[in-house]
């Protein structure tokens, strides 16, 4: 046992943790607790009814003018009224109290390291905010780390100081450093009994001594208590020594001797293997993993060599019949492509699920952008969701459901409407929760029937001439004018003419001048006229600049018809379908559908920036059933037949129901399949849920059908804290054509790129392919990793406790830390990991020089690949090997493996083989061999 | 001589600053820890005897001085609301006991306690003295299980007995339950008895601390299960069940305890 060190005191250490853990004090809980609803109040975005005041002075400043009066702070002996009194700026709010713990300078960057690390999560969040681009809440409500730090520095000072009275103490820095150098004996033992290691039948004696206070005899308990507790500790391992020993069949008999060799040897091979035991049993895992997967690969593709069982393949294309399907690469797309292929007529590609279009989407009845695109991507142009019929009444006003629930949402949040009406309105919520809890099923789908639902809706794609975007200023601007004619003057619209309104916007722009039309009708006097136009310039903004970034904003709108052909031309190109269009091409992007769910997002689509991938399906497929479009394709060598069309399609990944959309626009040729194919994406999706009631260990699923119903009865169930399993258990990346996969049951765990190296010569696809989804993937295959190898620090725990905080995160109970990676629900089964914890093992099929030239161009993956964090495999299809990237270097081997080369690889895995690892290796069989071992 | 044998029983049904004695006697093996007391005050045995004997010595002195002469009623309202303020003071010193025979002490303070509002408002003192007694049996009995396994009943020292001894800790919750008086404890019906039977004579004197002391007894059982059932076990300790069959008999000791306090209730109400 070691006493207490004096060097970590600052390092490891806070002042306060000292006096948590030798006075068993809980000033970390308490200044925890108080931070945290600092920040939930200043950090808010929308939740709270009752905002902070004074947000705009940014957190310390804001915190500061409410602490100074908050009585509940002076409740807890807390008064930072007169820290705050001395200080206005965050820094000198730090140094003052820095200096007032006598705290070296030198250690301050490590103890204001140690202050964040306490509350990760937040702390993670505020400098995550303060390092965004254009956060709307950051630009209003400015924080920062400075902020934070000080907030939780000028609380700590009071609670320190208030224990140190209590304790008769001194608490600050040099006090501390004197006691341990000059009590070793009672800090140590203090240290022991209030951090709860201490060995239970000491506890009341070491208590009753440190109360007594007197030094010899703490000193003579501490040195009974050390060498008691280290006799323990010994027996404890000797114990599991010996198991150890008798697992590696060594005989009792040989660790009997004080010298024995066996013992010695067994130790220390403990001592070598425990720094890196982790690391081996992952490795153990990838290689399972890929000794497999390659081993899968080979007997398919010796299978699909064989020309007696080689299925009729390019058949159905040639005669049109054929449905060709893009598909998001996500894990959970795997079990519907090979689904829908087994039905005989689809083939199906796999692309990254925003279908090579970054886009900022603003929807209809929505006044913000959402970027759907990966997030190493900045979209350029913008979408508009517009409605199909414009001014229609039916779907103008609110229907009476629609009133109703606003009427009741409203109220909810509200300060004091509760209180008055909860009686009256409560029972409605009542009413809610037993239907969604008794039978979700039955009663969404009467939920449904009294919500008329999203009104059809096309998007604008194209770019709006300059002419037109001016039509278009011009046309709101004189909206503007009448508005303001009205509200100013109680002048309706039938008393102005045009030419009036237009004079009035004309002069506002500073393009004319003098006394207007308008004025003189309605006898105005100058300074009305004056006020009235000063009024249009700032107010309703008619001005030139305000007139100047209407027109930057609608420039934004739509893309340019080369930029589509680009965009669509790019993504065939790379997934290699540039010839032989089927007539009906499905774009199939996906999203989840879950209630009670904050974690929705991580089940929807990654590429889209975490949300639904339908947009851009229905955009990608837009652009690609233009004419003008197709006409620049076909000069780059893409003919695509004017019979082929693009249909955009929704795969709901809880339910595997997948839905087609913009199917008014299809020619009235194409509608007789629609049927069809309808029932066929029924069918498969029926089939994937089979496949996934096993995965969710659903008892009594005997059929499709019931397995259909019961993933349906998911998506509605707001108890269920497991709607899907997402993304979990994903392992593997395979970049390569379809025929290296076609039909192998890969289990959902695999990305599928498609990918043709014949049509890349210079290797800029693959670069492209590398440097997107390969990074997104591997974003999700590190996220599932640490958030199952430990759950608690990097995940979110479990979901039961979690709740919603401030509309931007969760977080566990009332007061706690804003929880981050996946819920324990994502990536656990009981306490087991259901994800198994590996890298993303990425198989590429390609010349291996082509993959060394794209590895070469992308800095970002050559650093994963080259650090460790990638997995990489090349399955060459020119010199048939298979090649490895690890240790810094290829190895390669023929593929499919032959028998003498498994012989070789097992001769070369036996050097060095660690002690007592003969029994197991000779009970285990090797189906394949991929690598030498480390 | 009436006062004489009050007083006298206050140091059988605790009353403080007398309460010292049935303290000192049950924080017996803390104390021969420290090298203070003999070692025969250790065995669980001893324990269980005090807390059904001095109860029942208890209620013969307040009997025997009640048949020797009618007490004047004001000197039975001052027991009463001694013994009231006796329990409340015990049950919030509950609040902080982290050690088992701590725990154990201070609860029988505080329970027993309350029995002087049962005889300052004529409530028959016998049964519910029996009851509240009674229901600390298990606790007794779970608590000397944790001591022969990690030396010390304490609360905070090896967490997380779920996860490593089921048997035991869904004992021991029920122990705790019992000791605190919930429903269906004879402990409960005790209580209730005393409530019911004195409310009508005066109901601050009377509900106050009866109500006030029950609510401290639940925190304190709360954070006494807090620290010893749930949490994340410790490595370095070797946990060890109970056996099963043992536990059955236990489990079946505290059902029958269950059926003892419906039993008090049909009598005593």
């Amino acid at each position: 046992m070691k006493m207490l060190d004096t060097a970590l005191i600052g390092v490891r250490w806070t002042l306060y943790d000292l006096v948590d853990r030798l006075y068993g004090a809980r000033i970390n809980a308490t200044l925890n607790e108080l931070q945290i609803k600092g920040c939930m109040d200043f950090l808010d975005e929308g939740q709270s009814v009752w905002r902070m005041p004074g947000r705009r002075q940014g957190m310390f400043r804001a915190w500061s003018h409410i602490a100074k009066r908050n009585r509940r702070l002076r409740l807890h002996g807390l008064d930072v009224g007169g820290i705050l009194a001395q200080v206005d700026q965050p820094e000198a709010a730090i140094h003052l109290v820095m200096t007032g713990l006598q705290i070296p300078e030198r250690l301050w960057m490590d103890y204001f390291a140690l202050e964040l690390s306490k509350l990760h999560g937040w702390a993670g969040f505020v400098r995550w905010r303060a390092q965004a681009r254009d956060y709307y809440w950051q630009d209003r409500n400015p924080a920062d780390l400075v902020d934070f730090i000080a907030i939780r520095l000028v609380l700590s000072l009071p609670l320190i100081e208030e224990a140190a009275k209590q304790h008769q103490r001194d608490f600050r820095y040099p006090a501390w450093v004197r006691c341990l150098e000059e009590r070793p004996h009672e800090c140590l033992l203090r240290h022991e009994l209030h951090s709860g290691a201490i060995l239970p039948d000491y506890a009341h004696r070491v208590e009753v001594a440190l109360d007594s206070g007197d030094a010899a005899r703490i000193k003579t308990l501490s040195q009974d208590y050390e060498r008691e507790k280290t006799a323990r500790e010994a027996a404890t391992r000797a114990l599991r020594l010996q198991e150890l020993c008798g697992r590696a069949g060594i005989p009792r008999a040989e660790l009997a001797g004080k010298r024995s060799a066996a013992l010695r040897q067994m130790i220390d091979a403990v001592y070598a293997f425990r720094s890196q035991e982790g690391f081996v049993w992952m490795q153990a895992l990838e290689r399972t993993y890929a000794r497999a997967l390659l081993a899968k690969l080979a007997e398919h593709r010796a299978r699909t060599a064989d020309p007696s069982v080689q299925p009729v393949s390019n058949e159905p294309r040639r005669d049109g019949s054929e449905i060709q399907a893009l598909f998001c690469i996500d894990v959970r797309s795997e079990r519907l492509r090979r689904r829908l292929e087994q039905l005989g007529h689809y083939e199906t590609y796999g692309v990254a699920g925003f279908f090579g279009v970054p886009v900022n989407f603003i929807e209809l009845g929505k006044g913000h952008e959402a970027a759907l695109c990966p997030a190493i991507v900045t979209p350029n142009n913008v979408a508009l969701e517009m409605p199909h019929r414009h001014g229609g009444h039916e779907h103008d006003g609110h229907s009476l459901f629609h009133l109703a629930t606003e009427v009741v949402h409203d109220l909810k949040s509200t300060v004091l409407a509760p209180y008055i009406t909860v009686e009256a309105v409560g029972l409605l919520f009542g009413f809610d929760m037993v239907g969604k809890t008794l039978a979700p099923a039955a009663y969404n789908s009467w939920r449904k029937t009294l919500d008329n639902g999203k009104q059809p809706t096309r998007l604008m794609i194209d770019k709006i001439p300059r002419d037109d975007a001016l039509d278009l200023i011009a046309t709101l601007q004189e909206e503007m004018v009448v508005r303001a004619v009205d509200r100013h003057f109680g002048v309706k619209r039938e008393a102005v003419t045009t030419g009036m309104i237009r004079e009035l916007r004309e002069i506002a722009l500073g393009n004319t001048c003098g006394r207007s039309d308008f004025a003189r009708r309605f006898d105005l006097d100058a300074a009305a006229e004056t006020l009235f136009l000063t009024s249009l310039r700032l107010e309703y903004g008619l001005n030139p600049e305000q007139a100047k970034i209407q027109l930057e904003h609608l420039a934004r709108i739509g893309f340019r018809i080369e930029l589509q052909a680009l965009l669509v031309g790019n993504l065939l190109k790379t997934i290699g379908l540039v010839e032989g269009f089927a007539k009906i091409v499905l774009v199939v992007g996906h999203g989840s559908s879950s209630q009670n769910n904050p974690y929705e997002s991580a089940l929807d689509c990654g590429a889209c920036g975490g949300d639904r991938g339908l947009v851009n399906a229905r955009i990608f497929a837009a652009m690609a059933n233009r004419r003008e479009v197709r006409e620049q394709l076909a000069e780059r060598g893409i003919r695509i037949p004017e019979e082929t069309w693009f249909i955009p399609a929704l795969h709901d990944t809880t339910t595997d129901e997948t839905s087609l959309y913009d199917i008014e626009q299809l020619p009235p040729g194409r509608l007789t399949q629609l049927t069809r194919i309808q029932e066929d994406l029924s069918a498969a999706g029926r089939l994937c849920a089979q496949e996934r009631c096993a995965e969710l260990e659903e008892i009594g699923v005997d059929s499709p059908e019931t397995a259909a119903s019961r993933v349906k009865r998911h998506a509605l169930d707001w108890t269920q804290v497991r709607p899907e399993w997402g993304l979990s258990k994903n392992a593997s990346f395979i970049i390569g054509s379809r025929n290296l996969t076609r039909a192998l049951d890969l289990e959902g765990r695999a990305f599928l790129h498609s990918y043709d190296h014949l049509h890349d010569p210079s290797g800029e696809l693959l670069v492209g392919i590398l440097s997107g989804p390969l990074i997104v993937a591997q974003w999700i295959n590190l996220e599932h990793y640490f958030s199952a190898v430990d759950n608690d620090v990097y995940g979110s725990g479990s979901k039961i406790y979690h709740n919603v905080v401030g509309r931007f995160g969760v977080m566990t109970g009332n007061v706690g830390d804003l929880r981050t990676g996946l819920p324990a629900q994502t990536v656990l089964k009981g306490e087991r990991p259901y994800h198994q914890p590996m890298r993303l093992i990425t198989l590429i099929e390609a010349p291996l020089s082509c993959v060394e030239g794209a590895l070469a161009k992308v800095f970002k993956v050559r650093e994963l690949v080259q650090n460790g964090w990638v997995r990489l495999l090349v399955l060459d299809p020119v010199t048939d090997r298979v090649s490895v990237f690890e240790h810094g270097r290829w190895s390669a081997q023929p593929w499919p493996p032959g028998p003498n080369h498994r012989t070789r690889a097992d001769r070369r895995t036996g050097a060095d083989r660690p002690v007592g690892a003969e029994a197991a290796r000779r009970r285990r069989k090797r189906a394949a061999t991929l690598e030498a071992s480390p | 001589m009436t006062l004489a044998l009050l007083l006298l029983a206050g140091l059988f049904l605790p009353l403080y600053p007398l309460s010292v004695l049935p303290n000192s006697l049950l924080q017996s093996r803390l104390n021969a820890e420290v090298g203070q007391g003999p070692q025969w005050r250790r065995v669980p045995g001893f324990k269980t005897g005090l807390l059904l004997v001095f109860p029942m010595i208890g209620v013969g002195l307040a009997t025997l001085a009640m048949r020797l002469g009618a007490p004047d009623p004001r000197v039975l309202t001052l027991f009463g609301v001694w013994g009231g303020m006796t329990s409340l003071l015990y049950a919030f010193r509950l609040l902080s006991a982290k050690d088992g025979e701590i725990w154990i002490s201070h609860l029988f303070t505080s329970t027993l306690a309350l029995i002087w509002i049962g005889i300052a408002y004529g409530v028959d003192p016998l049964l519910p003295a029996i009851g509240l007694s009674v229901s600390l049996l298990p606790l007794v009995f779970m608590l000397d299980q944790l001591t022969q396994r990690f030396g010390i009943a304490r609360s905070g020292l090896y967490p997380g007995l779920c996860c490593r001894m089921p048997w035991f800790s869904h004992l021991f919750v029920l122990a705790v339950l019992t000791a605190i008086a919930v429903p269906f404890s004879p402990s409960f019906f005790a209580i209730a008895a005393l409530a019911f039977g004195g409310v009508a004579a005066d109901e601050v004197v009377v509900l106050l601390p009866i109500c006030l002391s029950w609510l401290l007894w639940t925190w304190a059982g709360v954070n006494l299960l807090t620290g010893i059932v749930w949490g994340v076990p410790r490595d370095d300790l070797v946990y060890r069940d109970l056996d099963p069959q043992w536990g059955i008999g236990v489990g079946s000791g505290m059902v029958a305890l269950g059926i003892f306090g419906i039993l008090l209730v049909e009598v005593s109400l």
